[in-house]
């Protein structure tokens, strides 16, 4: 399959701060999940691939067309950024629709594609209202509206799913993938896995402005598996929950805080600990409050994975 | 999208925007201040035979103090940084920079759409105060050329002032405090010195067209020596051309940094 999007040996800093280090990538038709923790890189690599920023070293060229300066090329691109940004006092309708004014469409033609991009995301009802009372989920998704609304060969999506409740992420997932299926190229940032997971095979892994790993999910779940993982658990018991739990041989650390009501333990069986929870829950009756997994941001696994 | 059809599109969304901000709101009541000051000198002047005060005079100083050297230059300067630095500070600018039209057509779309905005405040209040200072002579018709004289001058000094401060907030970041020290520092200043040396202020220029200076030096406080009307009106012309190509210019080639987010 001919690649779309080609970067080479791409770079780019912000003063002394790097963004991206000698990023060298072909990517497809089809979905490409970029996962990385906050700060990895994944938006300035948008960035730069969307023609928003220069490279300071490399190239970067979409359909054989170099991005940055070339406004043209835009017309093929759809990009939803990841601020939560937007202009208070327009309606959702009107935003939608001037941005299809500015991919030249005529008046007519534009609010019948704002119309649809709308009724897509769901929010036909809140059209004539002010953006500035939508709420945060209700805007991400006016933003990914203005993204479609001109229908790109290229989606470009920093982290479109942020703040969009379950039954909208559903839908917003299944219109990537009906993106997907008419042959198009999209790309999409997110430091959740289950969230690009839920989209995609392909993954790319970046971590410090490189990339870290790419394939497939698989490969990647197995080097994320294998990150031992601290869940911590709050309950009355929790003296009686650790000594339940002791024996196991994927339990390799339990610490205890005697104020909290709290243990943290550490496992390398995520699934099986999870499995033993449950049932010591419901068998021994055991009373739990709060479960919380402290390194379940990718920052943790991916230190570990780089450490290895 | 072509330039002309990318400036149209951006005009006439970012002028309905405009028109409903709070921004626009506040100046327009602004405007009306010195309207109220004329409306109550001359029901003072028509109601008191004795009254020393004279709705014409109040009006000429009106024009000069508040309209010339205030309202027009703080307006330009508000309207015309909102251009880039709004967009940058709220972070909106990538949804102009991602669509496929020129750059410049953002900053001259927004330019027209702030110029006929800020126009429509300016030219209200001037109206008004017209009305209210010919209200009880009407039909006198110099009075109607001098005042459409002012609309054009008034416009022209908001273009040339705009175009300026639009050129330096492309450029400089932070222009709102630099422009306020321009507007009352060099412009007030620079513009009292004799000789040449005031030939560097925009006022200078703005001044030398007003029709009061033209016919009577004295009306104003300070040492005048008009330019004449040909040279005013080139020089703003050629100030806000050269200011506009150049905001076009830098806007294009340099990059706005939305996020420390790497």
């Amino acid at each position: 399959m001919k690649s779309v999007v080609k970067a080479e040996k791409l770079s780019r800093w912000y003063g002394n701060i790097l963004g991206i280090s000698d990023i060298s990538l072909e990517i497809c038709p089809g979905i490409t999940g970029l996962l990385g923790p906050n700060g990895a890189g994944k938006s300035t690599f948008l960035k730069v691939i969307s023609g928003q920023l220069k490279a300071n070293i490399g190239t970067v060229t979409i359909f054989d067309e170099p991005v940055f300066s070339n406004y043209m090329l835009f017309k093929r691109i759809g990009l939803c950024p990841e601020y939560d940004t937007y202009y208070p006092d327009v309606t959702g309708f009107s935003q939608v629709e001037f941005f299809a004014r500015l991919h030249g469409f005529s008046k007519k033609e534009a609010g019948k594609r704002a119309d649809l991009a709308i009724s897509r995301v769901g929010l036909e009802e809140s059209k004539n209202k002010p953006i500035g009372e939508y709420s945060l989920g209700m805007r991400q998704r006016i933003k990914f509206a203005a993204s479609i609304v001109h229908d790109p060969d290229v989606l470009l999506l920093d982290e479109p799913l942020r703040a969009i409740d379950p039954l909208w992420r559903v839908k917003i997932i299944q219109i990537i993938k009906d993106f997907e299926k008419q042959g198009k190229t999209i790309i999409v940032a997110s430091h959740i896995l289950p969230e690009i997971e839920a989209l995609t095979n392909a993954i790319i892994l970046i971590h410090q402005g490189k990339v870290f790993a790419q394939g497939d999910i698989h490969y990647i779940r197995d080097l994320i598996d294998a990150h031992p993982h601290i869940i911590s658990v709050k309950c009355t018991e929790y003296r009686r929950l650790a000594g339940l739990m002791i024996d196991q041989e994927f339990i390799l650390d339990i610490k205890f805080d005697r104020e909290n009501h709290k243990i943290t333990l550490q496992t390398d069986k995520r699934d099986q600990f999870f499995d033993l929870l449950n049932r010591l829950i419901v068998e021994k009756s055991i009373e739990v409050q709060e479960i919380t997994t402290p390194d379940d941001n990718l920052q943790g696994v991916f230190d570990y994975l780089v450490g290895r | 999208m072509g330039l002309l059809a990318a400036i149209k599109e951006i005009f006439s969304f970012f002028f309905r925007q405009g028109i409903r901000s709070k921004k626009a709101r506040i100046f327009f009541l602004l405007s009306m201040v010195p309207v109220l000051i004329l409306l109550l000198v001359k029901i003072i002047e028509l109601t008191n035979a004795d009254s020393q005060l004279s709705a014409e005079e109040i009006f000429s100083k009106i024009l000069l103090v508040i309209y010339v050297q205030v309202l027009i230059p703080v307006l330009a300067l508000f309207f015309s940084t909102m251009i880039v630095n709004e967009e940058v500070d709220n972070k909106t600018l990538v949804y102009l920079t991602s669509a496929p039209i020129p750059k410049p057509a953002i900053i001259l779309g927004k330019f027209a759409a702030y110029i006929l905005l800020s126009a429509i405040i300016v030219n209200a209040g001037l109206f008004l105060c017209f009305i209210i200072v010919s209200i009880d002579q009407p039909g006198n018709l110099a009075n109607v050329k001098t005042f459409l004289s002012f609309l054009g001058v008034g416009t022209l000094a908001l273009i040339s002032y705009s175009a300026f401060f639009t050129m330096a907030s492309t450029w400089i970041k932070k222009v709102i405090a630099l422009g306020l020290l321009f507007i009352f520092g060099w412009e007030s200043v620079v513009q009292y010195f004799p000789g040449v040396t005031q030939k560097f202020t925009f006022m200078h220029y703005i001044k030398s067209l007003l029709p009061y200076t033209q016919e009577n030096v004295q009306f104003l406080t300070f040492r005048l020596e008009p330019s004449g009307t040909l040279e005013a009106l080139s020089i703003l012309i050629l100030i806000s051309v050269i200011s506009l190509a150049a905001a076009g210019i830098i806007f294009t080639r340099k990059e706005y940094i939305l996020s420390d987010s790497a």
